[in-house]
Protein backbone atom coordinates (compact mmCIF):
# COMPACT_ATOMS: atom_id res chain seq x y z
CA UNK A 1 0.00 0.00 0.00
CA UNK A 2 1.54 3.24 -1.28
CA UNK A 3 -0.09 6.24 0.92
CA UNK A 4 0.62 9.92 -0.20
CA UNK A 5 -0.33 12.98 1.31
CA UNK A 6 -0.20 16.44 -0.75
CA UNK A 7 -0.67 19.90 -0.38
CA UNK A 8 0.08 23.57 -2.34
CA UNK A 9 -0.02 27.19 -1.57
CA UNK A 10 0.58 26.82 1.64
CA UNK A 11 1.85 30.53 1.43
CA UNK A 12 3.80 30.61 4.49
CA UNK A 13 5.09 34.34 5.73
CA UNK A 14 6.83 35.84 9.01
CA UNK A 15 2.67 35.50 10.17
CA UNK A 16 3.05 31.84 9.81
CA UNK A 17 4.99 30.48 12.66
CA UNK A 18 3.15 27.42 14.63
CA UNK A 19 0.22 26.99 11.51
CA UNK A 20 1.46 24.02 10.16
CA UNK A 21 3.74 21.93 12.24
CA UNK A 22 0.71 20.78 14.62
CA UNK A 23 -0.97 19.33 11.74
CA UNK A 24 2.18 18.01 10.29
CA UNK A 25 2.91 15.71 13.09
CA UNK A 26 0.36 13.66 13.51
CA UNK A 27 1.76 12.76 9.45
CA UNK A 28 3.33 9.53 9.63
CA UNK A 29 0.47 7.70 10.86
CA UNK A 30 -0.99 8.44 7.44
CA UNK A 31 1.22 9.06 4.92
CA UNK A 32 4.24 7.55 3.41
CA UNK A 33 5.51 10.85 1.76
CA UNK A 34 4.58 14.26 1.54
CA UNK A 35 4.29 16.22 -1.76
CA UNK A 36 4.30 20.02 -1.79
CA UNK A 37 2.84 21.35 -5.12
CA UNK A 38 4.28 25.10 -5.35
CA UNK A 39 3.27 28.56 -3.53
CA UNK A 40 5.24 27.48 -0.21
CA UNK A 41 5.87 31.33 0.58
CA UNK A 42 4.25 34.10 0.52
CA UNK A 43 6.75 36.70 -1.22
CA UNK A 44 9.66 34.07 -1.74
CA UNK A 45 11.59 35.54 0.87
CA UNK A 46 14.20 33.90 2.70
CA UNK A 47 13.00 34.78 6.09
CA UNK A 48 9.53 33.43 4.85
CA UNK A 49 11.44 30.10 3.80
CA UNK A 50 13.23 29.87 7.25
CA UNK A 51 9.98 29.81 9.01
CA UNK A 52 8.52 27.54 6.59
CA UNK A 53 11.65 24.92 6.95
CA UNK A 54 10.80 25.29 10.66
CA UNK A 55 7.36 24.12 10.36
CA UNK A 56 8.04 21.41 7.97
CA UNK A 57 10.28 19.66 10.54
CA UNK A 58 7.89 18.76 12.42
CA UNK A 59 6.54 15.71 9.35
CA UNK A 60 8.75 12.93 9.79
CA UNK A 61 7.89 11.10 5.92
CA UNK A 62 10.26 12.34 3.41
CA UNK A 63 9.22 15.22 2.05
CA UNK A 64 9.22 16.16 -2.08
CA UNK A 65 8.49 19.90 -3.74
CA UNK A 66 8.39 22.19 -6.09
CA UNK A 67 8.62 25.90 -5.74
CA UNK A 68 5.19 28.01 -7.54
CA UNK A 69 5.21 31.52 -9.23
CA UNK A 70 5.20 33.37 -5.48
CA UNK A 71 8.29 31.29 -4.38
CA UNK A 72 10.09 33.39 -7.05
CA UNK A 73 9.02 36.59 -6.47
CA UNK A 74 11.65 38.15 -4.75
CA UNK A 75 14.06 36.66 -6.78
CA UNK A 76 15.75 34.58 -3.90
CA UNK A 77 14.37 31.38 -4.90
CA UNK A 78 17.97 29.73 -4.98
CA UNK A 79 17.86 30.58 -0.68
CA UNK A 80 14.52 29.28 -0.54
CA UNK A 81 15.67 26.12 -2.01
CA UNK A 82 18.73 26.27 0.42
CA UNK A 83 16.16 26.43 3.76
CA UNK A 84 14.18 23.27 2.22
CA UNK A 85 17.61 21.24 1.41
CA UNK A 86 18.97 22.03 4.53
CA UNK A 87 15.59 20.30 6.52
CA UNK A 88 15.78 17.44 4.34
CA UNK A 89 13.08 18.54 1.39
CA UNK A 90 14.04 17.03 -1.70
CA UNK A 91 13.01 20.32 -4.16
CA UNK A 92 12.66 19.13 -8.15
CA UNK A 93 12.62 21.36 -11.01
CA UNK A 94 12.82 19.00 -14.18
CA UNK A 95 13.90 16.71 -12.25
CA UNK A 96 12.91 13.07 -10.63
CA UNK A 97 13.32 11.39 -7.55
CA UNK A 98 12.56 7.73 -6.43
CA UNK A 99 11.21 6.98 -2.49
CA UNK A 100 11.18 3.94 -1.56
CA UNK A 101 8.32 2.98 1.51
CA UNK A 102 6.23 0.24 2.45
CA UNK A 103 8.27 -2.14 -0.18
CA UNK A 104 6.95 0.05 -3.01
CA UNK A 105 9.19 2.55 -4.91
CA UNK A 106 7.21 6.36 -5.53
CA UNK A 107 8.85 7.87 -8.04
CA UNK A 108 7.85 11.54 -8.89
CA UNK A 109 9.06 13.84 -11.35
CA UNK A 110 8.58 17.34 -10.81
CA UNK A 111 7.99 20.85 -12.07
CA UNK A 112 6.79 24.30 -11.49
CA UNK A 113 4.99 24.61 -14.79
CA UNK A 114 3.94 27.51 -16.39
CA UNK A 115 1.09 29.24 -18.23
CA UNK A 116 -0.17 29.34 -21.65
CA UNK A 117 -3.53 28.20 -21.24
CA UNK A 118 -6.01 25.51 -23.14
CA UNK A 119 -5.85 23.48 -25.93
CA UNK A 120 -8.42 25.78 -28.39
CA UNK A 121 -7.88 28.70 -26.67
CA UNK A 122 -3.89 29.17 -25.87
CA UNK A 123 -1.18 31.04 -26.45
CA UNK A 124 1.32 30.53 -29.43
CA UNK A 125 5.20 30.38 -29.77
CA UNK A 126 4.73 33.39 -32.27
CA UNK A 127 4.93 37.73 -32.37
CA UNK A 128 6.71 39.18 -29.75
CA UNK A 129 9.86 38.40 -28.15
CA UNK A 130 8.05 38.28 -24.95
CA UNK A 131 5.35 36.19 -26.16
CA UNK A 132 7.50 33.54 -27.68
CA UNK A 133 9.87 33.29 -24.36
CA UNK A 134 6.53 32.89 -22.59
CA UNK A 135 5.14 30.16 -24.63
CA UNK A 136 8.76 28.61 -25.20
CA UNK A 137 9.41 28.26 -21.32
CA UNK A 138 5.94 26.23 -20.85
CA UNK A 139 7.16 24.26 -23.47
CA UNK A 140 10.25 23.43 -22.30
CA UNK A 141 9.28 22.78 -19.03
CA UNK A 142 6.23 20.46 -20.33
CA UNK A 143 9.50 18.70 -22.54
CA UNK A 144 11.20 18.14 -19.71
CA UNK A 145 8.62 16.80 -17.63
CA UNK A 146 8.04 14.35 -19.93
CA UNK A 147 11.50 13.30 -19.83
CA UNK A 148 11.54 12.55 -16.72
CA UNK A 149 9.00 10.80 -16.33
CA UNK A 150 9.65 8.67 -19.04
CA UNK A 151 12.71 7.73 -16.92
CA UNK A 152 11.24 7.09 -13.53
CA UNK A 153 11.42 3.30 -12.85
CA UNK A 154 8.83 3.25 -10.26
CA UNK A 155 5.42 1.32 -8.86
CA UNK A 156 3.68 4.53 -8.80
CA UNK A 157 4.93 7.50 -10.96
CA UNK A 158 3.24 10.95 -9.74
CA UNK A 159 3.97 14.16 -11.61
CA UNK A 160 4.16 17.19 -9.20
CA UNK A 161 3.29 20.75 -10.39
CA UNK A 162 2.51 24.22 -9.55
CA UNK A 163 0.31 25.45 -12.18
CA UNK A 164 -2.47 23.21 -13.69
CA UNK A 165 -2.52 20.47 -16.95
CA UNK A 166 -5.89 20.82 -17.84
CA UNK A 167 -8.68 22.87 -17.55
CA UNK A 168 -11.23 20.78 -15.45
CA UNK A 169 -9.89 21.80 -12.04
CA UNK A 170 -9.50 25.00 -12.60
CA UNK A 171 -13.62 25.29 -12.54
CA UNK A 172 -14.50 27.90 -9.96
CA UNK A 173 -12.09 30.24 -11.21
CA UNK A 174 -12.53 33.17 -14.02
CA UNK A 175 -12.35 31.67 -17.48
CA UNK A 176 -10.32 35.31 -18.94
CA UNK A 177 -7.43 33.87 -15.72
CA UNK A 178 -7.17 30.25 -17.33
CA UNK A 179 -3.69 31.00 -19.43
CA UNK A 180 -2.25 32.14 -16.12
CA UNK A 181 -3.27 28.85 -14.43
CA UNK A 182 -2.17 26.45 -16.24
CA UNK A 183 -0.93 24.77 -19.62
CA UNK A 184 -2.23 21.56 -21.61
CA UNK A 185 1.42 21.31 -22.60
CA UNK A 186 1.54 19.72 -19.68
CA UNK A 187 -1.11 17.37 -19.87
CA UNK A 188 0.12 16.28 -23.40
CA UNK A 189 3.61 15.32 -22.22
CA UNK A 190 2.53 13.24 -18.66
CA UNK A 191 -0.48 11.60 -21.24
CA UNK A 192 2.75 10.36 -23.38
CA UNK A 193 5.37 9.45 -20.80
CA UNK A 194 2.17 7.63 -18.67
CA UNK A 195 1.86 8.44 -15.18
CA UNK A 196 -0.49 7.14 -12.40
CA UNK A 197 -1.10 10.60 -10.71
CA UNK A 198 -1.00 14.24 -10.85
CA UNK A 199 -1.01 16.92 -7.99
CA UNK A 200 -1.18 20.87 -8.67
CA UNK A 201 -2.03 23.73 -6.75
CA UNK A 202 -1.70 27.61 -7.92
CA UNK A 203 -6.00 27.35 -8.44
CA UNK A 204 -7.15 28.73 -5.11
CA UNK A 205 -10.86 29.21 -6.16
CA UNK A 206 -10.60 26.24 -8.33
CA UNK A 207 -11.71 22.18 -7.97
CA UNK A 208 -9.97 19.17 -6.56
CA UNK A 209 -10.89 16.51 -8.93
CA UNK A 210 -9.84 16.31 -12.71
CA UNK A 211 -8.68 13.71 -15.21
CA UNK A 212 -6.01 14.64 -18.46
CA UNK A 213 -7.47 13.93 -22.14
CA UNK A 214 -5.87 10.24 -21.97
CA UNK A 215 -7.41 9.70 -18.57
CA UNK A 216 -4.80 10.16 -15.40
CA UNK A 217 -5.96 11.45 -12.92
CA UNK A 218 -5.55 14.69 -11.68
CA UNK A 219 -6.19 16.62 -8.24
CA UNK A 220 -5.96 20.02 -7.42
CA UNK A 221 -4.60 20.22 -3.94
CA UNK A 222 -4.40 24.01 -3.06
CA UNK A 223 -4.95 24.64 0.71
CA UNK A 224 -7.92 26.44 0.01
CA UNK A 225 -9.21 23.83 -2.37
CA UNK A 226 -8.93 20.59 0.08
CA UNK A 227 -9.88 23.13 2.88
CA UNK A 228 -7.24 21.37 5.22
CA UNK A 229 -2.93 20.88 5.76
CA UNK A 230 -3.00 18.26 3.50
CA UNK A 231 -4.90 15.43 1.78
CA UNK A 232 -4.27 11.78 1.45
CA UNK A 233 -4.11 9.65 -2.10
CA UNK A 234 -3.74 5.59 -1.73
CA UNK A 235 -2.37 3.03 -3.92
CA UNK A 236 -3.55 -0.39 -2.89
CA UNK A 237 -3.41 -3.92 -4.03
CA UNK A 238 -6.25 -6.00 -3.74
CA UNK A 239 -8.99 -5.37 -1.21
CA UNK A 240 -6.66 -4.15 1.33
CA UNK A 241 -7.69 -0.63 3.30
CA UNK A 242 -6.56 2.32 2.72
CA UNK A 243 -7.16 3.22 6.44
CA UNK A 244 -4.97 2.06 9.04
CA UNK A 245 -6.88 -0.37 11.61
CA UNK A 246 -8.07 1.85 14.60
CA UNK A 247 -6.12 0.82 17.65
CA UNK A 248 -7.48 -1.56 19.51
CA UNK A 249 -8.80 -0.35 23.14
CA UNK A 250 -6.75 -1.59 26.13
CA UNK B 1 -10.20 71.61 -17.42
CA UNK B 2 -12.01 70.11 -14.10
CA UNK B 3 -10.39 66.82 -13.15
CA UNK B 4 -12.59 63.66 -13.74
CA UNK B 5 -12.37 60.65 -10.88
CA UNK B 6 -11.23 57.26 -12.56
CA UNK B 7 -13.81 54.96 -13.22
CA UNK B 8 -14.03 52.73 -9.98
CA UNK B 9 -12.54 49.41 -12.06
CA UNK B 10 -9.54 51.27 -12.56
CA UNK B 11 -8.84 52.18 -8.71
CA UNK B 12 -10.00 48.84 -7.57
CA UNK B 13 -7.02 47.52 -9.75
CA UNK B 14 -4.39 49.95 -8.72
CA UNK B 15 -5.36 48.40 -5.24
CA UNK B 16 -4.99 45.40 -6.15
CA UNK B 17 -1.71 45.96 -7.74
CA UNK B 18 -0.96 47.40 -4.96
CA UNK B 19 -1.59 44.63 -2.79
CA UNK B 20 0.56 42.31 -5.20
CA UNK B 21 3.07 44.56 -4.68
CA UNK B 22 3.72 45.11 -0.82
CA UNK B 23 5.67 42.59 0.24
CA UNK B 24 4.35 42.50 3.68
CA UNK B 25 0.97 40.65 2.04
CA UNK B 26 2.46 40.15 -1.64
CA UNK B 27 -1.68 38.83 -2.22
CA UNK B 28 -2.80 38.46 -5.91
CA UNK B 29 -6.59 36.91 -4.94
CA UNK B 30 -8.16 40.01 -2.71
CA UNK B 31 -11.30 41.18 -4.68
CA UNK B 32 -11.79 44.97 -4.92
CA UNK B 33 -14.60 46.71 -5.31
CA UNK B 34 -15.56 49.94 -5.04
CA UNK B 35 -19.20 51.34 -4.17
CA UNK B 36 -19.54 55.00 -3.72
CA UNK B 37 -16.98 55.90 -0.97
CA UNK B 38 -17.07 52.28 0.37
CA UNK B 39 -14.50 49.67 -0.88
CA UNK B 40 -15.33 46.21 -0.40
CA UNK B 41 -12.78 43.48 -0.10
CA UNK B 42 -13.59 39.90 -0.74
CA UNK B 43 -11.63 37.05 -1.28
CA UNK B 44 -8.97 34.99 1.72
CA UNK B 45 -5.93 35.05 2.94
CA UNK B 46 -3.86 32.57 5.37
CA UNK B 47 -3.74 34.29 8.39
CA UNK B 48 -5.41 36.84 10.67
CA UNK B 49 -2.38 39.19 10.36
CA UNK B 50 -2.38 39.13 6.78
CA UNK B 51 -6.66 40.00 6.51
CA UNK B 52 -5.67 42.84 8.86
CA UNK B 53 -2.84 43.92 7.33
CA UNK B 54 -4.08 44.39 3.94
CA UNK B 55 -7.04 46.37 5.87
CA UNK B 56 -4.70 48.76 7.09
CA UNK B 57 -2.95 49.05 3.67
CA UNK B 58 -5.93 49.87 1.71
CA UNK B 59 -7.33 52.03 3.95
CA UNK B 60 -4.04 53.93 3.64
CA UNK B 61 -4.65 53.88 0.12
CA UNK B 62 -8.06 55.12 0.12
CA UNK B 63 -8.70 57.75 2.70
CA UNK B 64 -12.09 58.86 3.40
CA UNK B 65 -13.47 55.80 2.51
CA UNK B 66 -14.84 53.12 4.07
CA UNK B 67 -13.16 49.87 4.03
CA UNK B 68 -15.89 46.76 4.22
CA UNK B 69 -13.40 43.86 5.14
CA UNK B 70 -15.43 40.43 3.89
CA UNK B 71 -12.32 38.57 3.25
CA UNK B 72 -12.01 35.05 4.71
CA UNK B 73 -9.38 33.42 6.61
CA UNK B 74 -8.04 30.11 5.15
CA UNK B 75 -8.31 27.28 8.06
CA UNK B 76 -6.85 24.03 8.20
CA UNK B 77 -9.60 22.11 8.85
CA UNK B 78 -9.72 18.19 9.80
CA UNK B 79 -8.32 15.99 6.56
CA UNK B 80 -10.83 13.60 5.29
CA UNK B 81 -10.16 10.07 5.11
CA UNK B 82 -7.56 9.07 2.09
CA UNK B 83 -8.89 8.72 -1.23
CA UNK B 84 -7.76 5.34 -2.94
CA UNK B 85 -7.05 5.57 -6.45
CA UNK B 86 -6.38 2.06 -7.02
Amino acid sequence: MIRIAAVGDLHVGLDSRGRWAPHLRSLAGEADVLLLAGDLTQAGGSEEAAVLAEELRAATVPIVAVLGNHDYHADAQDAVVDHLRRVGVQVLEGAGTVIEAGGARIGIAGTKGFGGGFAGACGSDFGEPEMKAFIRHTQGLAERLGETLAGLRADVRIALLHYSPIPATLQGERLEIYPFLGSYLLAEAIDRSGADLVLHGHAHGGTERGMTPAGIRVRNVAQPVIRSAYRVYCFADGDLACEEPPAAHA
Amino acid sequence: MTHTPDPPQYVAERIRSALAADPRVAELGIAVKIVGDRVQLGGAVATHDRRQLVEEIVRQLMPGHEVQNDIRVEELGETQGPERLR
